[in-house]
């Protein structure tokens, strides 16, 4: 006990800052988004320092990397395609709650940064003529939702490694100093402006101040609310909850995206690619179900439509139960597509069911259900990333691109190979805000000492108790995919808040069983599981209040869709589960500049 | 087919803090088709939550979870139960950090020092070739991409390096090899004299004594031996130093 | 031609499993060089009694010793499986061979056969060839072998020492098992001073030998040195045991030429 006593106290002296860095730029988060705005910098003003941070051991290990499909951008070189065609799909897509000055925005310079990556060196598929292929993909769609378009390009099915590989690359050539393995724990302030961050680094067990004259925040998802997630071990909305612990407020943090196809067990995504190249889904009579609930695009429709398709097939009875993970799935069915199909467009794909349910594609039919994917609600931001305190003031210093940011290009529903193209868009975008800034801003640093950082971790080390943070997590997924997942009801999500309170009580039980600092996953796993009940408690709250169904929000008691509820949800949390509310406009400038197809762009009905 | 296995997982643990490794025995009942990355969290679950281990994706898309099971470095999140079973015939697994870079804590190694060797041979272009068509793609005959595109699956997990009967220190390992061959077979990229020396370097392929274990164990099955095996036929470009 | 199950060999079929047959025998490979290398330095300290004939003889009666004659035999394991692996690696590094498997297979057969026939030579011990004749075609083989080699591997962008050592590979490849077998055709050929010493005064022969050994010293240092790069990262360790591992080279050389010289 003695021993134990003095290494708990040994520990606290430890919770100082180890040391102060000062850099033009910090960027938290080496996904796409943190690196592509990384870049940018590089590009266009060689020599600044930026420093970036990252959770996983390298940035090459961020979930971008996962990212299969491809990246939307229409070529204007194509006979057929048209960027309005793209910005109607998306904002189609979104229910009406993408605002339109960041979707013109990004479609119409969606082409010049595939041309960017290319240049660069990414290893996209091509075309006989040596071009770059391109494929469909669901939701995009030509002459406003005639026919599937040909938009996404791709490097074979592993698009979102190539972007990272590109990226890294490109950043390590422009001299960027990396911090890996770490988390930034705290985000610092000098009154409004943001002035850097406190970086806790795993590795050393030590914590290190940096200051920077912008801040960018680029830490991805949110996947590990639920149970059943495509996103990676990392994705712990950290950015999101940093956000909230600042007073900074998250927007339209219920919009959360379920693939219709992650592979059973794990979660595993199996791509939207799946469906494009021909694969039809069944349930347990074999009946390819999604012509009764999409006659025309059948397996092509929106993710959100298929999601519920499939869920609801499980609900009514028609799911086939795998006993391992005890989960229940539908088929998708593979075995009539050709070799070529297997072998080249949809290898690693196929390979997932291999490897991960020991299953072939070309022979046995595949179990799959839907899964977390994404997450549309983020840190609320305007056209250049800028973080805003509210519905229009911005933060100074400080920006969010990439997922867990929403500016918002996806409003309630995210198209398959938006993401990537929102990246290295918005990446670019805030990129060169960034460099507008170091231009005009003095070059001095305020001396500022991190607020929260230490007494958070003192009250984890200091916790006492017989809980354990894996399994309450666990107790977490299991609430929020029952409760806040693909349907949702009013009764639900008061249980799954009266859950959160009480998860949050019991955390403060857990106890520690080693007190040392150094990559101590369990301490950090505690303070993921601290940002993951803050943002689980901010989506239940914030999908209670929005009581009518807006693309991937579904309501059970509140089906249809309701102008009342046409502007985005911002949420302020003080205190774990005190909210408030505040609203910002969805954004319809396209509409409402009036031009060719404007009426496109009203409050359309999005059915396919 | 069984649906349920007793296993035990002996775990090579590492503790920083007092620079002391044991190994563990960790006794578990898992199903058939949960992966080593689920038995992992299982163990922090239910039996220790201070067992340190490393993953992201868990999809075999990003390399962090690679592992030593009994001898053979592999990725831990696509490692099914009933596979292992199969493959080791045993149902006790050696699990161990990969030996490429210092340990961190249990099986968890410094990624970061891994890396410093792909950094050294520029995973990047160096110096691109002109572009004919300025602002638009580069035009690459899928014939050509057909050529390295194996190559540029890579997702430089080490399993690779771990495996080589080369041990680490003098050679740049298989992955960076590799990185360097796409950049060299790429049309795109005009600095190949440079490549080309980093290569032919004495901690290039000359470290290399085709033991092709790489080829063996990469977990995206590239043919890593055949890659550098063409870098020391001389297969790219001119001979002769520019 | 040899099945894969045939491959199962209890010693070496897990490390196999884990890693690859390849792997396994690259390992060998190294093995089977460095037991080489120990033995060509003890050889050439042998050959030195050459100048006191009775000395020499009373060493080779050693030889007679049945465990001493299993050994003699059992070296030429190592140096047919290295010789016909190296050959392989040639094969597959720069003449882009890649079917490995078959390579293997190839190689085991051929390395037993190898053994086999030796092993009944050295039970007969009675046969009689013209050194001459045999070395012109030994020599003939070996040269055309290594300049084959020579095409491939002389990019320039190689480092010179690591193209050597292919070159001497290829010359060795036919030149050392026929060096063995020679030396088993008939045994007195090896075994008695005289006979050695009396061949010897041919210029051709002394040629012979002093290539075979220039080679043998080069590659078998080459070897040594690129295994100690494997393991060692400091700069100035790996330059000292390179420089170490020259000169005992060197030395074993200058024995070998003097003695053969001098005789
Ligand atoms: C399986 C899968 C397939 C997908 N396929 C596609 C597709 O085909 N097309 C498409 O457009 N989109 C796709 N997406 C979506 C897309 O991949 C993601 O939305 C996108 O990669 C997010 O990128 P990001 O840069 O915002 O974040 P990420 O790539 O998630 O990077 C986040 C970074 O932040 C770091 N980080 C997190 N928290 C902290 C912290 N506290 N401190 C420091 N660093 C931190 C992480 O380590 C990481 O480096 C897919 C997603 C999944 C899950
Ligand atoms: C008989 C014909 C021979 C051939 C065809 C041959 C071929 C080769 C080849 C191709 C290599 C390179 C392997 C690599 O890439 O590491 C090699 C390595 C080596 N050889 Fe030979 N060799 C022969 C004879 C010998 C002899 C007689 C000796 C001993 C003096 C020897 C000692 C070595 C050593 C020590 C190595 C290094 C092994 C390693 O790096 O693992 N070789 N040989
Ligand atoms: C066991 C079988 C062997 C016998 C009986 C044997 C015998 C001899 C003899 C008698 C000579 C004297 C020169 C001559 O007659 O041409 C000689 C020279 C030589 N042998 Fe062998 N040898 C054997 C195996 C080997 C092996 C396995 C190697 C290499 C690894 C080797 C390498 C050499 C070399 C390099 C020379 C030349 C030495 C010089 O010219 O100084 N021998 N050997
Ligand atoms: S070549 Fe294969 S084993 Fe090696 S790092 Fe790349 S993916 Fe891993
Ligand atoms: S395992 Fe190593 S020895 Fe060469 S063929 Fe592969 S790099
Ligand atoms: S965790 Fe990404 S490869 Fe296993």
């Amino acid at each position: 006990m003695i021993h134990l006593h003095v290494e708990g106290e040994a520990v606290n002296s430890k919770l100082r800052i180890h040391e102060t860095i000062k850099c033009d730029v910090l960027i938290i988060g080496c996904g796409g988004a943190g690196l592509r705005c990384a870049v940018e910098i590089f590009e266009k003003m060689p020599g600044t320092r930026v420093i970036a941070v990252t959770k996983v051991p390298h940035p090459q290990k961020s979930h971008t990397s996962t990212a299969q499909g491809g990246l939307a951008a229409v070529d204007p070189d194509d006979p057929v395609d048209s960027p309005a065609y793209h910005m109607f799909d998306t904002w189609k897509g979104s229910d009406c709650m993408a605002d339109q000055n960041i979707v013109k925005k990004i479609v119409e310079s969606a082409w010049t940064q595939v041309i960017w990556l290319e240049n660069h060196g990414m290893h996209f598929s091509r075309d006989e003529a040596g071009n770059l292929s391109k494929r469909t993909f669901g939701g995009h769609t030509l002459n406003f939702g005639q026919s599937s378009a040909f938009r996404a390009v791709f490097e074979a099915d592993r698009t979102g490694k190539g972007i990272v590989d590109t990226l890294w690359g490109e950043a390590l050539k422009g001299g960027i100093s990396f911090i890996n393995q770490s988390i930034a724990t705290e985000l610092l302030f000098e009154g409004k402006r943001c002035v850097g961050a406190v970086i806790f680094r795993e590795k050393y067990g030590d914590f290190v101040k940096v200051l920077a004259r912008a801040t960018v925040l680029a830490t991805g998802g949110s996947g590990q609310m639920f149970r059943v997630t495509t996103n990676c071990r990392q994705n712990t909305a950290d950015g999101l909850a940093l956000a909230l612990r600042a007073g900074l407020p998250i927007m339209d943090p219920e919009a959360v995206q379920f693939h219709p196809t992650g592979i059973v067990g794990p979660g595993i995504l199996a791509s939207e690619t799946l469906r494009s190249v021909g694969g039809i889904l069944r349930n347990r009579d074999l009946e390819p179900f999604m012509e009764r609930y999409a006659p025309r695009m059948k397996e092509l429709a929106p993710r959100d439509l298929v999601a519920r398709a499939i869920e609801k097939e499980i609900r009514e009875g028609r799911g086939v139960l795998n006993p391992d993970h005890n989960v229940e799935h539908v088929w998708i069915d593979l075995r009539h597509l050709p070799d070529y199909v297997h072998d080249v467009q949809i290898p690693e794909v196929t390979g997932f069911f291999r490897r991960f349910v020991n299953i072939d594609p070309r022979k046995e039919l595949c179990p799959v259900r839907p899964s977390n994917h994404y997450h549309m609600g983020g840190i609320p931001t305007n056209e250049f990333g800028e973080v805003q305190r509210g519905a229009k003031e911005t933060v100074p210093g400080l920006i969010a691109v990439g997922e867990c940011a929403a500016a918002s290009f996806h409003g309630f529903n995210r198209l398959g190979t938006n993401s990537l193209l929102e990246l290295i868009t918005m990446g670019k975008i805030a990129g060169e805000r960034i460099i507008e800034y170091l231009s005009q801003d003095p070059d001095t640093l305020p001396e500022v000492s991190p607020e929260r950082t230490f007494s958070l971790f003192a009250r984890f080390m200091d916790e006492k108790g017989e809980e354990n943070t894996g399994r309450l997590r666990q107790e977490m997924q299991a609430v929020m995919t029952e409760k806040a997942g693909v349907f949702r009801t009013e009764h639900g999500l008061s249980d799954a808040v009266d859950s959160l309170r009480e998860l949050y009580e019991r955390a403060g039980h857990t106890s520690l069983s080693s007190k040392s600092l150094r990559m101590n996953q369990e301490l950090v796993q505690r303070w993921e599981f601290d940002n993951l009940l803050a943002i689980s408690m901010a989506c239940a709250l914030a999908a209670l209040n929005r009581r009518e169904s807006r693309g991937a929000h579904f309501r059970e008691d509140f089906p249809e869709r309701n102008d009342e509820f046409n502007h985005h949800t911002l949420v302020y949390m003080s205190e774990f589960g005190k909210v408030d509310f505040g609203k910002r406009p969805v954004d319809m400038s396209i509409y409402a500049a009036g031009g060719e197809n404007y009426e496109k762009f009203g409050l359309i009905e999005r059915k396919y | 087919m069984r649906s349920r296995y007793s296993i035990t997982l002996r775990i090579k643990r590492y503790d920083p803090d007092r620079k002391r490794s044991w190994s563990q025995d960790y006794k578990l009942e898992a199903g058939r088709i949960l992966r080593f990355t689920d038995l992992f969290r299982k163990i922090n679950n239910e039996l220790d939550p201070t067992l340190a281990w490393n993953s992201s994706c868990e999809h075999a898309q990003c390399g962090t979870c690679a592992v030593k099971v009994n001898g053979k470095p592999l990725l831990a999140c696509e490692l099914l139960v009933e596979n292992a079973v199969a493959f080791f015939g045993t149902t006790l697994f050696r699990v161990e950090p990969i030996t490429i870079a210092p340990v961190v804590r249990d099986l968890i190694v410094d990624l970061e020092k891994a890396y410093e060797r792909i950094e050294k041979i520029k995973p990047y272009v160096i110096d691109p070739v002109e572009n004919p068509h300025p602002g638009n793609a580069y035009q690459v005959s899928p014939r050509d991409l057909e050529h390295y595109v194996e190559a540029t699956r890579c997702i430089n997990c080490f399993c690779c390096a771990t495996a080589c009967i080369s041990s680490h220190r003098g050679f740049m390992g298989p992955n960076a090899v590799l990185a360097s061959v796409v950049r060299i077979m790429d049309p795109r990229e005009s600095a190949k004299a440079e490549r080309l020396d980093m290569l032919y370097s004495d901690q290039g392929i000359y470290r290399c004594h085709t033991s092709m274990a790489c080829s063996f164990v990469c977990p995206k099955e590239i043919d890593v031996a055949h890659f550098i095996a063409l870098a020391k036929a001389g297969r790219f470009g001119a001979k002769g130093r520019k | 031609m040899l099945a894969g199950k045939k491959f199962q060999v209890p010693l070496f079929s897990s490390s196999a499993k884990i890693k690859g047959w390849p792997y396994v025998i690259a390992w060998c490979h190294r093995i089977s060089g460095l037991l080489l290398v120990a033995f060509v330095l003890f050889h050439i300290y042998a050959i030195q009694s050459l100048g006191f004939p009775d000395r020499y003889n009373a060493d080779m009666k050693l030889y007679d010793f049945f465990i001493l004659r299993i050994l003699e035999w059992a070296l030429s394991i190592p140096v047919i499986f290295h010789a016909l692996n190296g050959g392989r690696l040639i094969l597959y590094e720069s003449f882009g061979v890649r079917d490995d498997r078959s390579m293997i297979e190839w190689l085991f057969g051929l390395a037993i056969l190898y053994v086999a026939i030796l092993g009944i030579l050295m039970l007969m011990g009675t046969q009689s060839v013209s050194p001459f004749f045999f070395w012109l075609l030994v020599m003939a083989g070996g040269l055309s072998l290594a300049s084959g080699a020579l095409s491939k591997v002389w990019d320039r962008r190689h480092s010179l020492p690591w193209r050597l050592q292919r070159l001497t590979a290829a010359f060795l490849l036919v030149m050392l098992p026929a060096h063995m077998l020679f030396m088993h055709l008939n045994p007195s050929m090896a075994k008695d001073a005289e006979a050695v010493v009396v061949r010897l005064q041919s210029g051709f022969m002394k040629f012979v030998d002093l290539l075979l050994l220039l080679a043998l010293v080069f590659h078998g240092g080459y070897g040594l040195v690129s295994i100690a790069k494997d393991y060692l990262s400091s700069r100035a360790l790996t330059v000292g045991l390179a420089v170490l591992i020259a000169l005992t080279m060197l030395v074993a050389a200058w024995a070998g030429i003097r003695i053969t010289l001098t005789v």
